[in-house]
Parts: C-alpha cells; structure tokens; sequence
C-alpha cells in the first residue's frame, strides 16, 4: 500500500519524491507520535498536497507501522566507538568552532544537535573523511563584493531572482543582487578531512559521541 | 445632486447581462474580463493602454482581499461591469466591488469529508452566462448561481466522486452550454469533455476522450487498459466561432508512469482535440506525446492566432507543450506546421514531419529510477502562456534544466485510490507550499519567463529566475508583460526586450493568471499571490 499510495509523493522508498519530504530521518516534522502519525495519513494536512486516505484503521495502522520501520535502519544502528572519548575529541578538535551543538557552537556548518537521528553512522564516517563528497546546499557559503567594496561572506540561507539572506558571526542579512558587483556560491565544503588527524578508534569514538547526538537525549 | 448621485452608483455596481454575443466580441469590451481566458482565442492580452511601460514603476496597491483558505490559491478572476467573481478553494465564490474589493456576496459549497483530488483541492475559476455563474466543484458536480445574489439555482451530478473523479477546471460557455470535463488522471478515471444545457443543466453531448470500445481510438489502449485510462480535463480550452471548432487539451493517461501496462498511443491523452461545438464530434486530434510515459498531461491554454507560415498565412493554435516541444498547428485540420524543443529536453530526437516524437528509447521510467529532461511537471504547464499582437511574439513561464528520476512499478486499479504505477523524485518540488527557503542551485532547474517567435520556434529572450513559476502571463497593449513567480514576486517586463521595469514583493506563490480591467478610464491589473488578492492602478485608491 505504501508504494502504490505514498510512493508516488514520497519516494519508493520513502526518502522524498517530487512531492512530498524524507520520511526515514527518524523525526518526523509534523508530529511523531504514533497518534499524530495516524491524523496525517487520515486526514491529510491542509493546505499541502498531503490528502486523508479513506482507508480502514487497521490499514493506516499498518502504514503507520511501515514508517516506522522505514527509520529503525538509522535507529538501530549502533556506533562501535566510545561515546565519552568522542565527546573529548569533539572539545579537543574544536569542532565547535563551525558547528552548533545544543545551543552553543558556530553557524560555518549544519547544527549537529540531531544529527544522530538525521544521518546515518555510514554518513558521519564519510562527512569525515571526505567532507566534499556530499556538501548539502543548506551549507553552502555566499562570497561577494558589494558595489561599495565591502566583502560579504556567510552562508546562504535564502535566495530568490533578486535577493540573497545569509547569516555570518554578526548574524542574520539580507542583500539586493543589484548591490552586489559579484557574487558566488561557495559549494565545497569548509571543513577539511579528519582522516589524517584522528587515529581509526578516534574516528570511531568521535562518530559513536556524534550517532549519540539527538534531540531528546541520547541512547 | 445627491440622488442621482446615487442613482450613478447603483447602475454602476449592478451587473448587465452577459449575452453570448457579449462573450464572442469580449474584445470589444476590453474594461471587462468576461471569461477565464480573457475571449475565446486565449491570447491573455489587453488591448487596454493607460499603463504604459514609461508609467507602470508608478504602479499603486489599490485593494487587497484575503482569503483563508489552505489550499492553493489558483483562481482567475472574471470582471463584468465593475463586478469581480472568483472562486476561493475549495468551492467558495466571491463577487466582490473591483474597484474596492468589498465583497457584495460569497456562496459556499458544502464537500463530503472525503474527496479524490490529486494535487489540492483547487478550483480555477467560474464562467457566466445571461445572470448565472458556473462553477465545477472536488465532488464532481456542476453548479449554476444567480450572478446578482449569490444563490444557488441548480446543481448537478457529472460524475460519481467516488470512484475517484473530480472537477477544477473552469468551464467555457459556447452559445447556450457549458463545457466541462473531469480531473483524476492519476486515479483510474475514464475521462470526458462534455456539454450542459446552460438552462438546466441537461447534457447536450459527451465525448469520451478515452475511447470506448466500438469508438475510434480504442484500439490504441492495448490490454484493456481504456478501463482506467485517464484523460483528464482540468484546464478551459479555446473557441473558434468560424470553425465553430472547441479546442482542448487532454491529460496524461494512467497508470502515468507505466506505459507497458498500457501499449499503444492511448488516443487521445496528451493530446488536443477539436470537437464541434454544436455536437461534440471530433473534427480533428493531434497527439503531443502518444503512450505518454512521464504524466505530460497536454493541459495547456490553446492560443488561437494568425500566423506567417512559410509566407502564407495561417489561421493556427500555438502550443508549448509539458514535453518540452513547442507546436504550431493549423487549427482548421490539425496539421502539424511546426515544431521544436523550447527547454533542454532528453526524451526525444525530435520531431518527425508529423510532429510525432522520435523518442529516445531509454528516457523513460525504470524500476531503479531514469534521470529524464523535462521532469515530471514538464518544461511548461497549466498556467497560462500570452500571445501579443502587438509584438507577434508567444511568450510563457517556462522551467528550464528541470530533471526529475522517473521509477516505474506494476499496479493493480483499486477504485478510489492512486493509479499511477510508479512514483517521481526532483529537485525542484512540485509546489512551494511547504518549502520558504529556496537552498536549491541553477543547476537543479530554474524558471524564465521565455518569449519565443512562432513563426520559426525560436526563443527571441529570456528574464532568468531563480525558482520556478507556476504563474500566468498578461500582455498589454502597451508592450507591458506582467507575470508572477514561486518567490511571490509579481512584476512587469518589457514585452519588446525582456526588461525588468516593476516588481513588489507579494509574499505567496503566484498560481493564477494576471487580469486587467477598467472602471471610468482607469485601468486595474489583478493577480494572486498565497491565499490573498491583489489589485494595482496607477491611481491613488479610492
């Protein structure tokens, strides 16, 4: 029922399609009880192309039940490293520095506040190791001159034909493209590989302390 | 003094008939918008000329009206002697003072809890005739309202809501019917264009756009597959008096992104009909994309003009298609004249001498999902494109470098529920209704608004977007052009050169066509934006 329903909006898999979001990050945005779970794919939210489904309650039940385990992959994967150690190492290297992490940190780099729940143990290892492989555009950084010489340089969080918003250390900023003499987005990725600087049971705790990452606590 | 003072008001408030010889020369009558088009040839161009591109960056706000509803905002107003009326989603209408935005009345449709719209439960708009408003409704059914009151006169079942139809399109009025047709290609439907007795709502004559057996076309759905094969109708067509010809354009067939289910052209999805007014049989059909793989509904606006082909003039109907390919055919027997692809396209060669696809046989949908050019909302959609006579140019918002990954999987037909055999993943998402941040890069697709020349295809310039657009376009006489975006801006170019010369920042996703219309010489230009609407003039309001 999923693929032939849901898939059509969401993806075969679930991971988002042309119309409708990821359903296997393991949070769900719109409410992730099971009850909240269940309203949405009954009634639809209102006002987006997600509609109710007419189904018995024992199949949305069953719906409810396969998003669940469209996640449990991430969840129940288990990091082999030590948490502890990972967390001295996150300290030590200053990764703090770029990112955010429960309310204190930098804004260079994506939040980590979640990101045990948002990505996979295979995806920590990577974004690691080769940061550049998959560099998402919510970081990516606009570079620029504006047309009286001052240098503009954050991370784009908004764009449209004739606007950019960024936000850098000072904070929030919104520049007309008319007043920029050039600009350019920045796709690589700020951070540079850790596979040189940290030992493989390094790298293990440090991505054991990160899967351990999620709002609401860890495991 | 003060009487008749009052006397000038209330003549110029109350709404004259609208005859059916009223709507054959709407173009006499450029201060009023009598149908969703605008007149029967579809061109969405003004011949009125107070706002000039010299004075349109003195463009004032004058009104605005909000909605509250939800769902996607797509209406097209109608303007009758300083009376505006539209539709609210679901199946609201308002008429409304167009010079204030005051509203005189609002009828509300009352839907079952549970309907079958596809995409939102959208509604584009009414069509009017004498005193009465017509409106199609999400549970499938016609319904006629007193213009002057807002009350309801009658109401009828065109089809059973159930088993998964629905109705979003405004209809057309030819002489004394109402012409419509179903949504639901994406829920096994079989699809028809139909005409009603404006009276009473008793149907004139049916035309099944997905053949029934013993009808010509129904040897093109292999396995049975006419069963549940789609045909949507969800957009208004054309009228050619002369011809006495209707012109529509049909939607995708089903299941949409699994044609082996499916083998043969599928006639006539995808394709534009033209039926006699008078009887609805089938003069002539061209098909766009025959045994359409990738849900290219050819639900677009048939735009109806003159034009130089190879050095003699032809009475034609200019087409940017969903696929990318934009057509010119003779619109008295459908000949294609010629075509070419408008956006970068992947699917096919191009076109053979009769304008049929040379496909390229591995661009269609895979189980493990084929990256395909356009992506599934296609190059161009619904939203209307202008012709200007002024210019002789066709202009349209066109979505260019747009991919989508197209899977395909078997499906059995279950009544009520998706039919589409497969799913699509892109980049570009098929509406900003939940998106507020655009993080995404050109190289992910982006909008224009794109003038071509239909004498040759060719695209003569192009205003680059960032994102995507889902709106309308309108021409003035004046060389104006005003259009909106995905971003919610909505803005004029010079329709000579492209050039940017207005914008405001409305804030919500355009999805309607811009209007304009006068009230004592002063000229209005109407368009939505989110769940509100907006009306600008170069005059202080009043």
């Amino acid at each position: 029922m999923f693929r032939a329903q849901c898939g059509a909006c969401h993806g075969p898999g679930g991971a988002g399609g042309a119309a409708g979001p990821d359903l296997t990050t393991g949070t769900m945005k719109r409410g992730n009880s099971d009850e909240s779970l269940f309203q949405i794919v009954s009634k639809g939210i209102p006002g987006t192309p997600m509609p109710g489904y007419g189904a018995s309650a024992k199949e949305i039940w069953q719906v409810v039940a396969y998003l669940r385990t469209l996640s449990i992959g991430k969840a129940a994967e288990k990091a082999k490293g030590n948490v502890e150690r990972g967390a001295a190492l996150y300290g030590q290297h200053k990764c703090g520095g770029c990112h955010e992490l429960r309310g204190e940190g930098g804004w260079l780099g994506p939040s980590l506040s979640n990101v045990g729940a948002e990505r996979s143990i295979g995806h920590l290892y990577a974004a690691l190791r080769e940061p550049n492989r998959d560099v998402a555009p919510e970081t990516w950084r606009l570079r620029g001159k504006t047309k009286a010489g001052a240098a503009v340089m954050g991370v784009r969080i908004n764009e449209d034909t004739f606007s950019y918003q960024y936000r850098d250390a000072r904070g929030l900023h919104s520049v007309a493209k008319s007043a920029l003499q050039q600009a350019e987005l920045v796709t690589e990725s700020a951070m540079p590989s850790y596979s040189a600087k940290l030992t493989d049971t390094e790298m293990d705790d440090l991505v054991a302390f990160l899967a351990n990452c999620r709002v609401g606590g860890g495991r | 003094m003060r009487g008749t003072a009052c006397l000038a008001l209330f003549v110029q408030v109350a709404a004259a008939q609208v005859t059916y010889d009223r709507l054959l020369n709407a173009g006499k009558e450029p201060h009023n918008w009598l149908t969703y088009h605008g007149s029967y040839a579809s061109q969405h161009h003004t011949t009125l000329n107070e706002i000039t591109r010299e004075n349109v960056g003195r463009l004032k706000l004058n009104w605005v009206w909000q909605g509250r509803s939800l769902e996607k905002f797509e209406p097209t107003s109608l303007v009758v002697d300083g009376v505006m009326y539209f539709t609210e989603p679901p199946n609201n209408v308002y008429a409304v003072d167009a010079r204030t935005g005051r509203v005189f009345w609002n009828y509300r449709h009352v839907l079952p809890e549970v309907t079958y719209a596809c995409c939102g439960k959208v509604n584009r708009g009414l069509a009017i005739l004498d005193h009465t408003l017509y409106m199609t409704t999400i549970d499938a059914k016609l319904v006629a309202l007193d213009a002057r009151t807002g009350k309801r006169k009658w109401e009828k079942v065109i089809a059973e809501y159930k088993q998964g139809y629905s109705m979003t399109v405004a209809p057309l009025i030819v002489k004394d019917k109402v012409i419509i047709g179903p949504a639901g290609g994406e829920l096994g439907i079989r699809g028809f264009l139909a005409a009603y007795d404006a009276k009473t709502g008793e149907q004139a004559w049916r035309f099944n756009t997905v053949p029934q057996p013993g009808e010509p076309g129904n040897e093109t759905w292999g396995l049975e597959s006419w069963k549940y094969g789609g045909g949507s109708v969800w957009l208004t067509g054309s009228y050619d008096p002369e011809l006495n010809l209707v012109f529509w354009g049909i939607g995708n067939p089903g299941p949409d992104w699994n044609a082996a289910a499916r083998p043969g052209d599928n006639l006539y999805s995808s394709s534009v009909i033209a039926l006699d007014a008078d009887t609805g049989k089938r003069k002539w059909h061209f098909q766009f994309t025959p045994n359409d793989a990738w849900d290219w509904d050819a639900v677009q606006t048939p735009v109806l003009t003159e034009v130089d082909v190879r050095g003699e003039k032809r009475k034609v109907i200019l087409w940017a298609n969903r696929n990318g390919f934009f057509y010119v055919l003779d619109r008295a027997t459908g000949q294609f004249l010629h075509g070419k692809a408008f956006a970068k396209q992947t699917w096919a060669k191009g076109l053979d001498d009769s304008g049929r696809p040379i496909r390229n046989p591995d661009q269609v949908p895979s189980p493990q999902g084929t990256v395909i050019w356009p992506g599934v909302q296609g190059a161009t959609n619904w939203y209307a494109p202008s012709y200007s006579p002024v210019t002789g140019l066709f202009y349209l918002s066109a979505w260019e470098d747009y991919w989508s990954t197209y899977y395909t999987y078997p499906q059995q037909y279950e009544q009520g529920k998706w039919y589409a055999g497969g799913s699509v993943k892109a980049p570009v998402p098929a509406t900003n209704r939940e998106e507020v941040n655009n993080k995404r890069s050109k190289s992910a697709g982006y909008g224009a608004v794109r003038a071509l020349d239909p004498k040759t295809g060719n695209k003569v310039w192009d205003f680059v977007m960032s994102d995507v657009s889902d709106s309308g376009l309108l021409t003035t006489a004046t060389n104006v052009l005003f259009s909106g975006n995905r971003e919610g801006h909505f803005f004029a170019l010079d329709a000579a050169t492209g050039k940017l010369l207005w914008r405001r920042y409305l804030g919500g996703q355009v999805l309607s066509s811009p209007i304009s219309y006068a009230i004592d010489g002063r000229q209005y230009v109407t368009i939505t934006s989110g769940a509100a609407m907006f009306t600008f003039s170069l005059h202080d309001p009043e």
